[in-house]
């Protein structure tokens, strides 16, 4: 699959001006946000490209429980309906095998053992949607001491599925800040052949001097220039989505970011 | 055990009680899962102001997303964010598996014990807890479509409309009401 564009995460305020084909190339939607009303994805669908992002289907969690087995058959659907390009969710977990849900993504303990047990879901993901499954970098609020490092885990995951990655440069960014670590040299260690998306948002440094990834600023500088560096390696690279929850500007706003995004990646900046 | 360790960090993360065991004797806690030595050292080894932190920040989202669902009753009982907090501290929240949005979920699972809080606490409205039933009801019928009902003291729904329109009724009449909620309709009568 070729490069497709810059796109959008979809938020509903900025339905009508999408509707009416003011949007980039590429939506990114939350498929939760359609479970009780999937027919509203239609319109949408006609109009954009679609890829499917979720937060919900913790495939670090061992086991798979019935309630994540019956979200998966619920993007399924969706899925089957629509046909979006790319489906992804995190490196992550939301909720222990016992039903304690977090609300939130939550670090994983990157060991052999896990990555057992995420090929296997991995592999299971991609049989029942029928579309490519890519896996994302979270913005971690801290490590688990003795894992693998994220990189490494990340390129024996996708060696072993095939599964491709949704880099965020940002949590990658911001991750490294909090680490003291250096980003651009850290976004090398991953295995960037195997990109298919890319996320760009903006954080702030909260009052303890963590970075978070709050999805409520402009992106960074810092955040294209990974960008402007991640050109040479993610060769199958199909889209690029800018994030916004809080503080959501305009579309109009927001469509300044997708222009420079595009310019960086092509080079034109 | 990959499941053992995830449902011994999960909770440290989700339960203050959990926290203050650890923090008090962390090999009784981890004794109560069945972990090996590098999985006791793993967890042992999280730095504990980061993983409070943490678990602060997930009491938040909580609340965040339930106050999306109940701005009016928020109005009318600000120490709703308190109550909620000391709340969803001690209790971690459990899985559902339906369509509702994280607001109306948590809604839905904090309702009780609010509207307990509520109701025992004199310095607040007395239709404070119907309010944050018919919000949270409300926001969970309209969401996946399923029949909900509410018996209420009060007329509730116009209530609900002049807190809306910024008015905040001190000691409204009794009026008994049955409210029932389906997709976007609300429909009462007096009970």
């Amino acid at each position: 699959m070729s490069f497709l564009g810059v796109g959008l995460s979809y938020r509903r305020a900025h339905r009508e001006a999408l509707l009416a084909g003011a949007g980039p190339r590429v939506l990114e939607l939350l498929p939760d946000h359609f479970f009780a009303e999937p027919e509203a994805l239609e319109a949408l669908a006609e109009r954009y490209t679609l890829v499917f992002h979720d937060v919900g289907l913790s495939l670090a969690t061992a086991g798979e429980p019935s309630e994540l087995r019956a979200r998966r058959a619920r993007i399924a659907a969706l899925v089957a309906r629509t046909r979006p390009v790319l489906f992804s969710d995190h490196l992550a977990l939301t909720r222990s095998p016992g039903g304690i849900d977090l609300g939130h993504l939550a670090p994983a303990w990157l060991t052999p053992a896990l990555l057992e047990h995420l090929s296997r879901r991995v592999c299971a993901l991609q049989d029942a949607l029928g579309v490519p499954v890519a896996l994302e970098n979270i913005a971690a609020p801290f490590v688990i001491p003795g894992g693998m490092p994220e990189a490494e885990f990340l390129a024996r995951l996708v060696e072993r599925t095939g599964c491709g990655l949704l880099l965020d440069l940002t949590n990658l960014l911001l991750s490294a800040r909090n680490e003291g670590a250096d980003a651009r040299r850290r976004l090398q260690e991953y295995p960037l052949h195997a990109v298919r998306q890319v996320h760009l948002a903006g954080g702030f440094r909260d009052r303890r001097g963590v970075w978070v990834d709050s999805h409520s600023e402009p992106v960074e500088d810092e955040s294209y220039a990974l960008l402007a560096d991640l050109r040479l390696g993610a060769t199958g690279l199909v889209a690029i989505v800018i994030e916004r929850d809080d503080k959501l500007p305009e579309l109009a706003q927001l469509m300044l970011d997708v222009e420079r995004a595009r310019r960086v990646w092509e080079g034109t900046a | 055990m990959l499941a053992a360790f995830q449902e011994a960090f999960v909770a440290l993360a989700a339960d203050a009680a959990a926290r203050r065991c650890f923090a008090r004797d962390a090999a009784a806690y981890l004794a109560g899962f069945e972990l090996d030595e590098a999985e006791r050292a793993a967890l042992c080894a999280i730095p504990r102001e980061q993983l409070e932190s943490y678990a602060r920040s997930l009491v938040a989202k909580r609340w965040g997303e339930l106050a999306r669902v109940v701005p009016l009753s928020l109005r009318v009982a600000p120490s709703l964010r308190e109550r909620h907090r000391a709340w969803a501290l001690e209790h971690p929240a459990r899985v559902r598996d339906d369509v509702l949005s994280p607001g109306a979920a948590e809604g839905l699972r904090a309702l009780a014990p609010l509207c307990a809080r509520l109701t025992a606490h004199e310095g607040e409205a007395p239709y404070a807890a119907d309010l944050l039933a018919f919000e949270v009801l409300r926001a969970a019928s309209g969401e996946d479509g399923l029949p909900r009902s509410l018996r209420s003291r009060f007329a509730l729904a116009e209530l609900a409309e002049r807190v809306a329109r910024g008015l905040l009724p001190i000691d409204p009449e009794l009026a008994p009401t049955e409210l029932r909620f389906e997709r976007e309709r609300v429909s009462w009568r007096p009970a």
